[in-house]
């Protein structure tokens, strides 16, 4: 644990660091939520809270918004759906027609299985890269990397980050706002 | 109700958890209704035809739909004490007591035993006079099923028609019935009746109805117990139970869906019929638990201890069961379509669900109905999370589900009559009739405890969880 | 500031079990804890990633070297088939199927327990499944790998099995859709590449933690690269946890279709013994079995070695002992429906091949292995003290596993061998090409596991710390209720003292 309650890295190069801004480190899920409260409440906009798991409540904590992803999903499963029953159709019934067992050529109860594993394939594979495009993920570069202190935040500490780009970010008074949660740490993160 | 006062928080202490006499007028009504309609029902079905097989499908039809109701509330009891479930605890006494109604359903299984008596063959056509020429004979096949015997057996009916179960062959016999309207026994069916005759019958309709009056009246009355003692070895007693007793319970539900349904058609057999049979109960009981405690909120009872978190449970039971349902109801029919065995198909092209266009008829509507009554359309419509925790919508599909559910029962069992298909007021007077006399008892069980467990120790848990 | 509640007494005690403390009471009052040992999420983090930053040990190369040898094995086999010809199987004529596709079945079964505890364990909202659940998936994965192979092979000419997938060609041909063959490509390449996703998926928080945990460049760049910049973010979350249940909602259907769909390879032909209506939930119920046994085959040694005995509890055991138990009672089920059916029936041939040739016939010794791996022994697991040893439920999933490979050996070749032709009568003895073949794919299999063993995150530690009491906010009363996952109170450490170690903290920061 450093006693440091404000780093500022020394800096050699000769680019001169610009901040992207400010963390608090938290212990404690019940701290951090009424953290996000306070923070919500603020006004703020482009903020985060970072946590090694979800943690229930902290969608309302923060405010956000439900995701679009259930409606993509949906789409994707049923262009799966349609697209299988128009690949049976077009492949067995109009295009390479030829009779088996008796079966109609446009036999829907055959048909139903491979219309079913599409529809799964499709909405999963939507599920899976709609989730990762909406959190603009991958994203290997991220200037919360550079914090030694932010390791732990996939093993036991939660952060709450506020971003110098929202619009009320203010050097002095967002580091106020954020002391005044009780954080273990506040640290400048630089890009 | 000091009782309560440690679920306090999340439970408003003035909740009536108490039918009490409000329930009266009600429970007159319903036994009224219930008495005229049975008597009604008999009356219309001796205009029907003097040997009451229009009024014994009919009556069946009702009959195995409260049955199903009532199994499903035994098995969501069972399920709910086997998981160690917490959500469903507020719930459990109202399906505990949908599961006590078992014996009234026990006294109402009469018409049926009476029919298998009658020896005329009216519900199940193997209940039938043996023909004394071939009793003899029959018997001896029964013992020893002989593959060979099949093929040599000299046709045994009276009019030499009936040869082999063909379904060509079943709709000449339907176009040509003997006595009653019944097609004769023919050598399969005679084979079978090792199993199906009456008395044996009558055995293990017992068996199933004492096993199941038993098995619901103990789990309604522990419960009950304690609500007086607050004994939480109650809970760890009945959890250790059920899981022979659920293993016990499956086993008489196929059975019984066996005998009571699927010997209709005597010479029709599906091994997953058991579970399609299992299916419908438990649309039936969520569906119910939703009106029930819907209608109970609505006169000011239970109006905190089932909360949109219980309602949206249920609802996603019920979208998991129609799913289940269109699952086990898909692979029933398609493996019988694929295959094509003539024995087998011929079930299905009695309803007319068939792809081939000579076979549709009045049931095909019916079919196609179900097809997408029960399945295609509430699949999408209970897909979204709001319609699960907007009580109208709820109600909406549950009533949705409950009618469709019905149809199903309808659909399994009234082809058999002979074929043809009927406006089904016969069948809506016995609906009445049996709902009437069904509803009386289960008010009298609500009536007779609190409509909540009060001491259940998951009770706090089912008060206060949240979906995710 | 609200504190856990570990003052007041709660109404049980855990009883110690030789070193483990058993947390597998089934007290209605209470919850059991899921993570033992007195742990906070730095210790879970540090008991699942140490796991791979360790030093190899030499026992695991031992078994390594085991399984590539018996994957050589395989890979011999499977060389020696196409280049000469599925003639080197005892495959003939009348049982034109054997060991190919029941080593398929079998594999492909053992792949269901993954999905099933990722997706309907967690729409069932069972939180013990957060242990088990990475490793099952693995597992299924692995499975899936096994069971693709053998169909591929089976094909005969298997440079051109990708005539099964709908690719235009020159011959403008197309598949035939009405096929079941057809059903199962589409059916087992959406649930391996469904369970990928699945398994991928909740890996990332894991392996942001690998990477943030790692010290040497290699492993940096290497996590850093799968886990995609992964940084907790709870907006992040939220859709992360939005996918992960969409994904177990399709992924439910799916678990139950795949093995509905092998099972109608058999169930709409018209054979004695394959056509039955009750085949595909009953296929399912098996799959559930043979896989929660392998997964207890996995479970129980892989906690033991990796030091997970805390984490995989015996609260995890009893649980999967008693969902082998369940699936395994339908299955018996099943069974009993199938011979129940048969008799009723009045068909001479089901007749025939249930109560003649299945029982009495010469193969009835694969019956009878059959009817005691899969309804004899899970009888035993009827008994809490029996699931609470370790050897008795190894035992059974031992049992479960040989019971499963040869029910679906009972239902595919002796169904085959003996139809409605008596003429056509033929029996079937396995090469020893065969039996190398089905030994090898357990090289594949191992060879898989421990190499993930080793590599990736055996648990999945984001959603074992969701299960901690900890990591719930209290109630605005501000306290914890009796039904939440309790905190081991037994440990040597005591529980985790929160606000203890927060008071410290502060000092020291001055804040």
């Amino acid at each position: 644990m450093t006693t440091q309650t404000l780093d500022t890295p020394v800096r050699t190069d000769d680019f001169p660091p610009e901040l992207a801004g400010y963390l608090a480190e938290f212990d404690d899920v019940n701290t951090v939520m009424s953290a996000a409260e306070v923070v919500r409440d603020a006004g703020y906009t482009r903020w985060d809270v970072h946590s090694p798991f979800p943690i229930h409540g902290m969608d309302e904590a923060m405010g956000i918004r439900p995701t679009i992803l259930p409606w993509l999903v949906l789409a994707g499963g049923l262009a799966g759906l349609g697209g299988a029953l128009l690949m049976e159709w077009w492949m067995n019934a109009y295009d390479y027609g030829y009779m088996v067992s008796g079966k109609p050529l446009f036999s829907l109860p055959a048909f139903i299985p491979i219309m079913f594993e599409a529809t799964v394939l499709i909405a999963s594979l939507t599920a899976v890269f709609g989730m990762l495009f909406l959190n603009k993920l991958p994203m290997l570069y991220n200037p919360l990397f550079k914090s030694d202190r932010f390791r732990r935040v996939t093993n036991d500490r939660f952060f709450v980050v506020i971003d110098a780009t929202d619009p009320k970010f203010d050097e002095v008074e967002t580091e106020n706002l954020l002391r005044s949660l009780n954080p273990l740490a506040i640290e400048q993160v630089e890009d | 109700m000091s009782e309560h006062t440690e679920h306090s928080h999340a439970t408003s202490a003035d909740e009536r958890i108490e039918l009490g006499q409000a329930a009266w007028p009600v429970y007159n009504i319903a036994k009224i209704a219930g008495i005229v309609g049975i008597l009604a029902a008999l009356l219309l079905g001796f205009f029907e035809d003097h040997t009451f097989r229009r009024f014994f499908f009919a009556y069946l039809v009702s009959y195995a739909f409260f049955l199903s109701i009532a199994l499903g509330g035994i098995a969501f009891v069972l399920m709910q004490h086997l998981t160690r479930a917490g959500w469903s605890v507020s719930t459990r006494r109202a399906a505990e007591a949908m599961g006590a109604t078992m014996p009234i359903l026990a006294a109402l299984a009469a018409p049926i035993v009476v029919s298998l008596f009658l020896n005329n063959g009216a519900l199940y056509r193997w209940a039938q006079p043996v023909p004394a020429h071939v009793e003899g004979e029959s018997q001896a096949n029964a013992t020893q099923p002989g593959a060979e015997r099949l093929v040599e057996q000299k046709p045994a009916g009276t009019d030499g028609e009936q040869v082999a179960n063909s379904p060509d062959r079943q709709e000449l016999k339907t176009e040509h019935p003997s006595a009653h309207g019944v097609p004769p026994l023919d050598e399969i069916i005679l084979k079978k009746r090792i199993w199906l005759n009456p008395v044996f019958f009558t055995i293990r309709l017992i068996i199933y109805f004492a096993f199941w009056c038993w098995l619901a009246m103990y789990y309604w009355r522990q419960s009950v117990l304690q609500d007086r003692n607050d004994d939480f070895r109650i809970t760890e007693r009945l959890q250790t139970l059920s899981g022979p007793l659920t293993l016990v319970f499956f086993f008489t539900l196929t059975f019984a869906a066996f005998d009571l349904i699927m010997s209709l058609d005597p010479h029709w057999y599906s091994t997953i019929f058991g579970i399609y049979f299992f299916t419908g109960c438990m649309l039936a009981v969520f569906a119910s638990l939703v009106l029930v405690f819907t209608l109970l909120q609505r006169l000011g009872y239970m109006t905190s201890s089932v909360n949109t978190e219980h309602y949206h449970d249920m609802g996603k039971w019920l979208f998991a069961w129609t799913f289940f349902w269109g699952y086990i109801a898909f692979s029933q029919f398609m493996l019988i379509w694929y295959s094509n065995i003539p024995e087998e198909t011929s079930w299905f092209v009695h309803r007319g669900a068939s792809t081939r266009l000579q076979d549709v008829n009045g049931w095909s509507w019916v079919s196609l109905a179900l097809l997408f009554g029960q399945f295609l359309i509430p699949f999408p419509g209970l897909l979204s999370r709001w319609v699960k925790r907007k009580k109208g919508s709820l109600v909406f599909w549950a009533c949705w589900i409950l009618v469709f559910h019905w149809i199903d029962v309808w659909w399994m069992i009234s082809p058999e009559l002979n074929g043809r298909f009927y406006i089904p007021i016969l069948e809506i007077v016995c609906f009445i009739g049996i709902a009437g006399l069904w509803f009386a008892t289960y008010l009298r069980f609500l009536n007779k405890a609190p409509l909540r467990p009060l001491h259940d120790p998951r009770l706090s848990e089912a008060l206060v969880f949240q979906n995710a | 500031m609200a504190t856990i509640r570990t003052d007041t007494p709660l109404p049980f005690t855990l009883p110690k079990l030789g070193e483990e403390y058993d947390n597998t009471s089934d007290d209605p009052r209470v919850r059991q804890p899921l993570v033992l040992g007195g742990k906070h999420f730095n210790e879970v983090t540090e008991n699942v990633a140490s796991i791979s930053e360790r030093k190899i040990h030499p026992a695991w190369v031992v078994c390594l070297l085991l399984s590539l040898g018996l994957l050589t094995v395989f890979g011999t086999m499977l060389g020696y088939l196409v280049l000469t010809g599925v003639g080197v199987w005892g495959n003939n004529n009348t049982v034109n199927w054997a060991f190919g596709i029941v080593n398929f079945v079998f594999w492909v079964g053992i792949g269901h327990a993954g999905t099933l505890i990722s997706a309907i364990l967690f729409l069932f909202r069972q939180k013990w499944r957060t242990g088990i659940n990475r490793f099952a998936e693995a597992m299924t994965i692995f499975a899936v790998m096994c069971a693709g192979v053998f169909p591929a092979v089976h094909v005969g000419r298997p440079w051109l099995a990708y005539w099964l997938f709908p690719l235009p060609n020159q011959m403008e041909t197309w598949p035939q859709f009405r096929s079941p063959l057809m059903w199962d490509v589409f059916a087992v390449s959406t649930y391996a590449t469904v369970s990928l996703l699945f398994w991928y998926i909740g890996m990332i928080p894991d392996l942001a933690t690998l990477r943030d945990r790692s010290t040497s460049r290699v492993r940096q760049i290497a996590y850093g690269l799968f886990s995609l910049g992964w940084t907790g973010s709870s907006r992040h979350w939220h859709r992360f946890e939005r996918a992960y249940l969409l994904l177990a909602g399709l992924a439910t259907p799916l678990v139950l279709s795949v093995h509905s769909v092998v099972s109608f390879d058999f169930a709409t032909s018209q054979i004695p013994g394959w056509h039955t209506t009750i085949f595909p939930p009953y296929f399912v119920a098996g799959a559930i079995y043979g896989g929660f046994a392998m997964v207890l085959c996995l479970a129980i040694p892989a906690r033991q070695y990796f030091g997970l005995k805390e984490i995989i509890t015996r609260r995890h055991i009893d649980n999967m002992a008693k969902v082998m138990l369940g699936t395994g009672l339908i299955v018996a089920y099943s069974y009993t429906m199938e011979f129940f059916i048969a008799g009723y029936s009045g068909n001479t041939f089901e007749q025939f091949h249930f109560l003649h040739n299945r029982p009495f016939g010469p193969m009835k010794i694969c019956f009878y292995l059959m009817m005691f791996g899969n309804v004899v022994a899970p009888q035993l697991l009827w008994f809490k003290k029996l699931r609470n040893h370790l050897g008795v439920v190894m035992f059974c999933a031992i049992a479960a596993n040989m019971g499963m490979w040869f029910e679906r050996f009972v239902i595919i070749v002796i169904s085959l061998h003996r139809d409605f032709l008596p003429s056509s009568w033929a029996m079937f003895y396995p090469t020893p090409v065969d039996i190398a073949t089905l030994c090898g794919s357990f090289g594949l299999f191992f060879t898989m596991f421990l190499l993930f063993c080793r590599f990736l995150p055996m648990v999945a530690m984001a959603e074992v710390k969701t299960v901690m009491p900890e990591s719930h906010a209290h109630s605005p009363h501000g306290e914890h209720h009796r039904w939440d996952y309790q905190p081991d109170q037994h440990s040597k450490t005591g529980p985790y003292k929160k606000g203890e170690r927060l008071r410290e903290v502060r000092d020291w920061t001055g804040i």
